[in-house]
This record gives structure tokens, sequence and C-alpha cells, in this order.
């Protein structure tokens, strides 16, 4: 059968009864926005509590280190065959050193800081986001020749120096005397580098310690051979516990923050179970109803089946007349569905933001749609709407055409 | 193997058709016995008081309805040994019906009703359109086109109904008491439509009718009494 005919004779049938078929649209629609605007909720705590402890792409990260060996070093030529690892992307690394640090021309004591020579790249994978200003440019060959004073802090340092603003820190000046331990110094002892100035260029927020970063290509002139961790990023997910193991051959430690990852997402796949289930509530109440509007319709339209079975239609065709109905009202149900769902989404999340605005904390989004789940969702509307006219419509092909006739 | 141009052949047979209701304790004999061959080109008329069995017979015919004993064959196979879509398909190539109370599909246009048994046996929309627009005309009723069926009165929606019988081009047209809610006029008209159908375009008719006053339109008169037939008069 003419599947144009097939959608527009679905089409027609369907605006015969407009109420009822908006009615029946809507009770869809209120399902699966319940379903997207809930689970859209859990994914997006998800979200912000993973990001929290990790940053975006944490499962595909490995912290390597040395433990507490003394023999195996975390230098160049280590990191170098962990590069040459099938699975490994990318390495980037992070040296530990402290410093004693003051705001320019500032007669204050010196406060004490952990300093750290790194790359933009291992500062995104740990989740420190400037917050202020700029960080540095992405590794480059040429970086070292570049801003070399250039550092970017975070804000328990700036908490530390007493500067309230953390936009006005940025382009201040500070003097600092950083320590290089003996664990990373190439000679084998600790060394002080004389005092030097570093223009703030950015802002982290963190509240934890006061810390500065620098790119660690700036820090080459200064003999420091050794890393004192490093994280490598892999191809995938699935390449995690080969790509481990490997770099344990090697005699590192490693640190998986999945590990850690793997049991919140055990906990937020329970809480999205529960609240989909509350939509799933909602969408099973408006599939009963469904159910029960199109068996009524059915009754309603015995007499037109009849007439199609005399005119010779077959019985899969009759079927597909009236699945073709619930096709456009699961695809109707579905893309209304979602909108609202997001729309509602976007409405509380942008209430929750004010609130959280004027108590002083940061806008965020508290919902997150992963297009697979978005996908899912449109594919579960369309099948649910099917499946509740399933047997309304196989009924429809055992209508007797004669009995019909006989009552008429 | 039977053509429906040759004048002279058996489109459908039916042997020794036999048909019980049961109701309750008693048995009633709806037909008889009955033997029956329609020919090529034919105009049928079927009359018979109610309860004799006529539209038992063409429901039998139709495949609508089993018989309790005895056979319909065409094309020397019985159409009881098809499926239910097998005998759709018979119904869809080779019976165009017109019924005593038109039925439609109401959300459909006229033409598109008309168009819907060639719809049903896989033509593509536009085609049966096309086709349905070419019967129309033929039968003088396009001003019809347009509307919905239940816009139409009585006698046009038969005329109509004829238009959808023939649009597929069956081997024969059944028209089951096509005039019996119609007034007069109306009953005239269509029945005018179909003797024309069979003079101009040669269709086979069987038009089942308790009305006397259509007996001699048929070129073969059949008259059935308590399920039997009783008078069979060609010419």
């Amino acid at each position: 059968m003419d599947r144009g005919f097939l959608l527009k004779f679905a089409g027609k049938n369907l605006s015969r009864h407009r109420l009822r078929t908006t009615l029946t649209v809507s009770a869809m629609v209120i399902g699966v926005s319940a379903i997207v605007f809930l689970v859209a909720f859990a994914f997006g705590i998800e979200r912000l509590v993973s990001q929290e402890i990790s940053g975006g792409n944490a499962f595909e990260l490995i912290d390597i280190g040395t433990g507490n060996s003394q023999i195996i070093k975390l230098n160049d030529e280590s990191v170098a065959k962990i590069r040459g690892l099938g699975n490994v992307k990318q390495v980037e690394m992070i040296s530990n050193l402290a410093a004693k640090v003051k705001t320019e021309g500032s007669t204050s004591d010196p406060i004490d800081v952990s300093f750290f020579g790194t790359t933009a790249e291992y500062m995104s994978w740990s989740g420190l986001q400037i917050y202020k200003g700029k960080g540095f440019e992405p590794t480059s060959p040429n970086v070292s020749s570049a801003d070399p004073g250039n550092v970017v802090v975070n804000t328990a340092l700036l908490s530390k120096l007493s500067i309230a603003d953390a936009s006005s820190a940025v382009g201040k000046t500070l003097s600092a005397q950083i320590i290089i331990p003996k664990e990373i110094y190439g000679n084998g002892e600790a060394k002080a580098l004389e005092e030097k100035i570093f223009v703030i260029t950015g802002v982290v927020k963190d509240e934890a310690a006061p810390n500065i970063y620098i790119n660690y290509k700036n820090l080459v002139a200064e003999n420091i051979k050794v890393y004192s961790q490093a994280k490598a990023s892999v191809s995938s997910r699935s390449a995690i516990d080969t790509t481990r193991k490997e770099i344990e051959n090697l005699g590192f430690k490693t640190e998986y923050v999945g590990d850690t990852l793997a049991q919140v997402e055990q906990i937020f796949s329970f809480f999205k179970i529960i609240l989909g289930g509350f939509g799933l509530i909602a969408l099973i109440v408006a599939s009963l109803g469904m159910f029960n509007t199109l068996t009524i319709s059915l009754l309603e339209r015995t007499k037109e089946v009849a007439l199609l079975k005399i005119l010779g239609m077959k019985r899969h065709d009759i079927l597909k007349v009236f699945l073709s109905e619930s096709l456009i009202m699961g695809f109707l149900g579905g893309i209304f569905g979602i909108s609202l769902g997001i729309i509602l989404s976007k409405i509380t999340n942008t209430v929750l933001n004010n609130m959280a605005m004027k108590s002083g904390g940061d806008p965020t989004n508290v919902f997150y749609f992963p297009a697979w789940f978005m996908a899912t969702v449109f594919i579960f509307s369309v099948l649910t709407a099917l499946l509740t006219r399933l047997y309304p419509a196989y009924r429809a092909t055992r209508v007797n055409a004669l009995d019909v006739l006989r009552y008429e | 193997m039977m053509h429906k141009s040759d004048k002279r052949e058996i489109l459908i047979g039916v042997e020794n058709l036999k048909k019980d209701f049961v109701i309750g304790n008693e048995t009633i004999h709806a037909l008889r016995g009955i033997d029956l061959e329609i020919m090529a080109q034919e105009f049928l008329v079927i009359f018979g008081p109610s309860g004799c069995g006529k539209s038992t017979l063409l429901n039998i015919i139709l495949g609508l309805d089993r018989p309790t004993h005895g056979k319909v064959r065409i094309s020397d196979r019985d159409i009881f040994s098809l499926s239910d879509d097998g005998r759709g398909l018979y119904r869809s190539r080779k019976i165009g019906m017109v019924h005593q109370m038109p039925y439609w599909v109401k959300t459909l246009t006229v033409l598109e009703n008309i168009a819907m048994p060639l719809i049903i046996r896989g033509l593509k929309q536009k085609s049966a359109t096309e086709r349905a627009r070419q019967v129309v005309i033929e039968l003088g009723i396009e001003e019809l086109s347009g509307h919905y069926p239940t816009q139409l009165s009585g006698g046009q929606q038969q005329r109509a109904g004829v238009a959808r019988a023939i649009v597929a081009d069956p081997w024969i047209v059944i028209a089951d008491e096509p005039a019996g809610n119609l007034d007069s006029k109306g009953a005239q008209e269509v029945i005018d439509m179909l003797s024309n159908l069979n003079k101009l375009q040669k269709k086979t008719i069987i038009l089942v009718t308790h009305n006397e006053d259509y007996w001699e339109i048929g070129t073969r008169r059949i008259e059935m009494k308590d399920g039997k037939i009783v008078r069979d008069i060609h010419g």
C-alpha cells in the first residue's frame, strides 16, 4: 500500500477527532516531558559531581606517579616510553615545586605556596578552569621564549594576598622565590632560585590552598629533570585497564579517577532509575488512557474496517492503517514531550541560577541532555504509542465484515 | 482458463451451495442446493422476497461467508481454499460491490474513496486518483468528486458507489438492492447506470432485488424462494 497515502489517511483520521487526538497526544507529551525533565536533572547533577571530582574527560585519563620509589623516575625518557604505548594519545606532566611569594613591592612577609610547573592541558584535565583572565597557551615548541614570567594563580592565593577581586588580580605582579626540591632538581639536592617577578595572567577558582601555576617549559632553564606526576589520556575508556597495566609494568603507580567516579555513577544510575521511574509512571498512566481511547475509537470504526475488508484490504494493511496513526501520535508526543521537558528544565535552571546568584553562588547547568538519552526517549515514546495501539489494531484486523453488514 | 472477454464464458461457478444457520435448537436452511453459472456480459437479476437467501448467496459468492456445503469456483479454484487475504485479493480484483447502504471512509473525499480499491491493490495514490477521475467523468458525476460522502444525497452516494465498484475494472459488479433506500428518481438513475455499464461497457452485472419492477431489465433472471432457485430465465 502506498506509504504516502497511508500517512495522509492516518493524518486525516486523526484530524477527524481533533480534540481526542490532542488530548491523547497531550497525555504522552506530559509523560515524556516528565521523564526528560527528571532524568536530565539526574544527569545534570551527576555531571556536576563528576566535574567537581575530576574535570570533563576524567574517564579517559590515568594519573601516573612513582609512589615512594627512589629508583623509578618520571623523566623525559620514561614519559617517551609511556607516549609510545598503543592506546596512549597524550601525556602531560607536572612538577611540584614550592615558593615564597608576596605582591611586588610589598613589605610584608612572603607566604609559602605550592608552585607548579605544568601545561594548560594538565590543568584542564585536573578540572582547573580559568575563572578570570586567561591561561597559558597550550604547549608548543615556542612557548618557552614567550612571556616567561606569566603565571596562573588560584583564589586561595588571592585571599592570602588580600586581593578581594579576582578580576583586579589579572595583570598584577608577584615576587616569588622558587624552591626546587631535591627529588626534582637535577643534581639531587634542593635549590632555591633567585627572587623573580611574575605577572598574573589568569585565576582559577580553588579555595583549598594557595597555588601558582606556570608553564613548565618556562622552567627548562632551571635544570628540572624529573616530573612529580603525569596524566595520560587514552584513546577510549575501554583501553583504560590495558593501558594501566602497561604503565604499571614500566614500574609506575597509576590511579584512575574513574574508580571513584564509577561509584558515583553507580549511585546516580540508581538515582536516574528512581526519577525516570516517576516519569515512567506518568507515561504508563498516559498509555492506559491512550489504550482506552484507541479501543473505543476502533469500536466506532468497525464499519469502515468492514468496508476496507470487503474492498479486499489485507489484514496487515489494516494493521498498518492503525499503526500509522499511532506512529504519528508517538512522533508528535515524542517531539513535543522532549521540547516541553527541555523548556521546563531551562525555566527551572534559570530560577535556580537566579537564587544561587542572589546568595553569591555561580550560575551552572543542573540539567544535562545527552543526545543518546534524548534519542532513546524519542524512540521509547514512538514504541509506547505503537504498543498501546497494537491490540486495538489487531482487533481491527479480526473484524468480521459480514457481521457488520448483517447488523446494518 | 477463463477470459472475461469471451462472451459465453463462465466467470463464477456455484455448485450445490447449501447454507444452514443454527439458532438455538433450530436449524434454518438459508440455501438448499444452489447451482449457478455466471456468464460473462450477463445482466443477471436475482429476484426474491426478503429471507429467500439472496443476500446469503451474495455473501458466499463474495467470499465473506462460508457455505455449509458446496463450492464457489473461479478459474477452476474453490475460493474457500484461499486464505482470508486471498479472498480479499479475489474481491479486489474480480468483483465490484454496490451495497444497499453505501459504506464510506468518511475522512476521505468521494474521489479518494472511489480510488480506494486501486490503492488497496497496490497502485500509487496518484495513478489511482487519475483512474478514479477518469471513471467519474465517464459516469458523469465529476461534480461529486471533491465532496465528502456525508455531504451527498442517497442517490448521489449510490452513483458514486457504482464508480467505486467499477474503478478497478472488475469481472463482475454485484449490486445488492442498490435502489432500496432511494426515491424513484434516484433509484432509476442508479439502475440506468448499471444497465448502461452492461450495454455499453459489456460489464457483467448481478442485481439483487426484491422489487419486481427491475425483473425485466436483466438479460437473465433468476427467482429465488426458500433458499432455492425456482426460475432461471435467459433472454
